[in-house]
């Protein structure tokens, strides 16, 4: 009897299972999760001229046009929400795979607001709510690797070998998120038809956030208490940084992959609004920032501060720059950087 | 561990294969294996806080035994206050301690006198409710000598520690629950089927409904300050489903998880929603946790069999201690003191067991007099877990007042994106309200189970949250 129960449950597992994946991988865009890939467009591309990472920040602050105004240039704005170092190492390397001359002459800008990047030593590998993140860039050396070092849960784990194996698995991400959008277009259009402009509230589709940047009243509201509620929790986990714990550092990693490709390394003052700049200046924060300056020095790795003053309204959810802001700032960070290479536009204000 | 977790989804065929690959007749060495993985699953969450469950588990196995080894009163009372004492000190220091002594704290600031003290950072362990209520139904029914204590610890501890309802309930008395540990347990595969149709049912249940009705209560709840009364009758009517699908989600999981093993647990919700009124609801939400406080709380109390002033005392104290079940917050406290009041009248004009069987029984729509009567209720339910879900009291009135005093009728249609999900699980456990659970289809034909079975995979796959969260009663 356990037999027969046994066999027809896996049965209809199994079934279930390969209905699902024949479907995902046949009527699925594969392109969903190529595009998830930062450097999907850029690997069969010759060198890039500019990289930039980082967090949603540099996301949003870092306009690459500004950057590419010379013919030839290539700049990609990789900075991730919910990205971690470690996936922004792999996904350089997996660049690096496809294309080896792609960082030959590359600078590649890091993020580092307050004058510090962040530290992690890559043990961290995921966000926990976006594990897909890491997955375009897995193979299974580097899933083996995840696997044996990673100080993430069973679970998260188990979570990752089903991302990279079943492509149903992976596809759930995206289908909910076409069937999220299609049930909020279908709403959208009966509010259309049956009420009226004045009794229409704020119809922003993502309105139940998801973690994207989103300026809508509510949303910036909602963002703003997150912001604060988050200060303290940030401070409260402040642990003091020796110099020796750089070694381990993810930051440590991407500075000799990308050398060693031929590029070098930059790191960039991000603005911040005061409530997040609070994180930058307990005790703790402030040695950190002088123990991380030493590091960088003695690794000559240069720290580019941009010439550019926001107040709080420049941020409307506290974190992220406001868009119209992001073009002066990417400028102004431009020129920063002509003047530290000795530009021959700056050499007279040397 | 987590049922909506993929850790589950491995732990159960293995713990599975395994108790089944050992033969029917070593009931012990089924009981070991139970044991180790019910720790196991506990000790997933925070291996530290097992520590509790065995000391609990210790202190009734041999508050029990004592128990019946003795006739004299005063000795007998004596071991009942030691297990009163250990279970309900244990709830009392990593549940209640902080609440006290903020609200005493609280209480003298009013008098102008200010009292100093240091919180203590306690974690409340997961599922500590639910434990100390089961091994306290054990030593209280010994007491009352309606039961005879186990000399088997191992069966004992199991029972205490089972891990499909040890987090979340439902909270099983040991008459029913003990002797399943003692006896030989044969596989059936009608009951394994069973099982297997209600986990998924909870499944869909909880990552479905429960989660995408998070969705709009949290922000609702989380932001009343900012939004327009319409909206604000409609986020406290997604909780009212969120805790529902999300509670009974995890009785379904729970129950279906027993029955593979051969284990039948009671029944904890029974469509709740299709109450006549606030008796009917009670005696069809959470059944495990009102049952036991009607047994070992109201009828030690008196019951309804005292005059009136005793019966308002009676129901108020059950519901306020229920409330306070919940958690360690004023709020559980008026929303178990409102419960008490709508309570009130149908025990007092002693209409209290009017609706017994199942709503329109035998037709397919209710008259319009049942239907009001179901639409009453459910309002009720809706304003009492305005008071659960708040953080605090003035939250909960501040909610209240924003639904009723708004400036404008400014609203998002979006708001509704999540209804027709309510409305569909509305209509199914309407036609399914005899059943034990809506997805109770055993008799229909193959085709009919196996496309019901693949749609609602395929609901799940479209349309769950893919970040899956706790089950709210974890916190309780």
């Amino acid at each position: 009897m356990l037999q027969k129960f046994l066999i027809r449950f896996l049965l209809y597992f199994v079934l279930t299972l390969v209905i699902l994946e024949i479907s995902c991988r046949i009527f699925v865009d594969d392109n969903y999760f190529s595009r998830l890939n930062i450097y999907s467009d850029v690997e069969n591309s010759d060198t890039i001229s500019y990289i930039f990472i980082g967090s949603s920040r540099t996301a949003v602050s870092i306009v690459t046009e500004v950057f590419t105004k010379t013919p030839d240039k290539i700049a990609i704005n990789a900075g991730r929400g919910y990205g971690t170092m470690q996936m922004q190492y792999r996904a350089l390397e997996h660049l690096l795979k496809r294309n080896p001359d792609a960082l030959k002459n590359c600078t590649v800008f890091i993020e580092a607001p307050m004058g510090i990047c962040n530290t992690e030593n890559g043990k961290d590998w995921v966000e926990d709510n976006n594990p897909h993140l890491l997955i375009p860039y897995i193979n299974k050396k580097v899933l083996y690797e995840f696997l044996r070092t990673a100080n993430e849960s069973f679970n998260m784990k188990l979570n990752v070998i089903l991302l990279y194996y079943f492509a149903s698995w992976r596809d759930c991400f995206f289908i909910r998120e076409v069937a999220d959008v299609w049930i909020n277009y279908q709403f959208e259009k009966y509010e259309n038809i049956f009420l009226t402009k004045n009794n229409r509230g704020n119809n922003n589709a993502d309105m139940l956030a998801k973690g994207g940047v989103k300026l809508d009243p509510i949303s910036v509201k909602i963002a703003r208490k997150v912001a604060r509620n988050i200060v303290p929790v940030k401070i409260n986990e402040q642990t003091p940084l020796q110099l020796e714990d750089m070694k381990s550092s993810m930051l440590y990693k991407i500075n000799r992959l990308v050398t060693e490709a031929g590029g070098q390394i930059c790191l960039f003052d991000t603005p911040v609004s005061s409530v997040i700049r609070e994180i930058y200046v307990t005790d703790i924060a402030k040695n950190n920032i002088k123990v991380f300056s030493q590091w960088i020095e003695m690794n000559y790795i240069p720290l580019i501060r941009a010439s550019f003053s926001s107040v709080d309204e420049d941020f409307p959810d506290l974190f992220h720059l406001r868009a119209s802001r992001a073009e002066e700032y990417t400028d102004s960070l431009l020129i920063a950087y002509k003047k530290f290479n000795n530009h021959p536009e700056y050499m007279h204000e040397q | 561990m987590r049922f909506n977790s993929l850790d589950f989804a491995v732990f159960l065929p293995l713990v599975f294969i395994l108790y089944w690959l050992i033969p029917r007749k070593k009931i012990t060495l089924q009981n070991i294996l139970l044991l180790i993985a019910s720790y196991v699953f506990y000790g997933w969450w925070d291996y530290r806080f097992l520590s509790l469950i065995i000391f609990s588990s210790t202190v009734d196995y041999f508050v029990g035994i004592q128990l019946d080894k003795t006739l004299n009163k005063a000795k007998r009372k004596l071991l009942l206050a030691l297990s009163l004492v250990a279970n309900l000190g244990l709830l009392g220091v990593f549940k209640y301690y902080n609440f006290f002594v903020s609200s005493f704290i609280d209480m003298f600031r009013e008098f102008g006198v200010e009292l100093q003290y240091e919180s203590l950072k306690i974690i409340l362990p997961v599922g500590i409710s639910f434990y100390t209520f089961q091994t306290l139904s054990y030593t209280l029914d010994i007491y009352k000598g309606k039961l005879s204590s186990t000399k088997d610890a191992l069966a004992f501890f199991a029972f205490v520690s089972f891990f499909p309802q040890l987090v979340a309930g439902p909270i099983e008395r040991a008459s029913n629950l003990l002797p399943q540990f003692t006896r030989q347990r044969n596989f059936d595969i009608e009951s394994a089927k069973d099982g297997m149709r209600q986990i998924l049912w909870g499944l869909f249940k909880k990552i479905v409904i429960a989660d995408n009705c998070a969705k709009t209560a949290n922000y609702v709840f989380g932001n009343y300050q900012d939004i327009q009364g319409p909206v604000l009758f409609l986020g406290a009517i997604f909780f009212a489903f969120q805790i529902y699908c999300d509670f009974s989600a995890y009785s379904d999981i729970a129950i279906g998880t027993a029955r593979l093993f051969g284990f039948s647990l009671m029944r904890n919700f029974a469509y709740p929603y299709f109450s006549r009124d606030i008796a009917e609801f009670w005696r069809r939400w959470h059944i495990s946790l009102s049952t036991w406080f009607r047994d070992y709380l109201y009828f030690p109390l008196g019951g309804s069999r005292v005059n009136n002033w005793l019966k308002i005392r009676n129901v108020m104290i059950v519901f306020v201690v229920s409330g306070l079940w919940h958690g360690a917050n004023w709020t559980f406290v008026v929303w178990g003191a409102l419960n008490a009041l709508y309570f009130l009248p149908l025990i007092l004009t002693k209409s209290n067991r009017k609706y017994l069987d199942t709503p329109a029984e035998g037709k397919l729509i209710p008259s319009i007099r049942e239907f009001y009567n179901i639409l009453f209720t459910f309002i009720l339910t809706c304003f009492a877990w305005i008071f659960f879900r708040s953080n605090t009291l003035t939250d909960a009135f501040g909610f209240i007042h924003n639904m009723f005093f708004f400036k404008s009728m400014s609203f998002s249609l979006i708001y509704f994106k999540y209804f027709p999900f309510v409305v569909g699980l509305l209509i199914i456990e309407w036609i399914q309200r005899d059943k034990q659970y809506a997805l109770e289809i055993h008799s229909k034909p193959i085709y009919f189970r196996w496309i019901s079975y693949f749609t609602v995979l395929l609901i799940i796959f479209f349309f769950g949250v893919s970040i899956s969260s706790d089950f709210i009663y974890f916190q309780f």
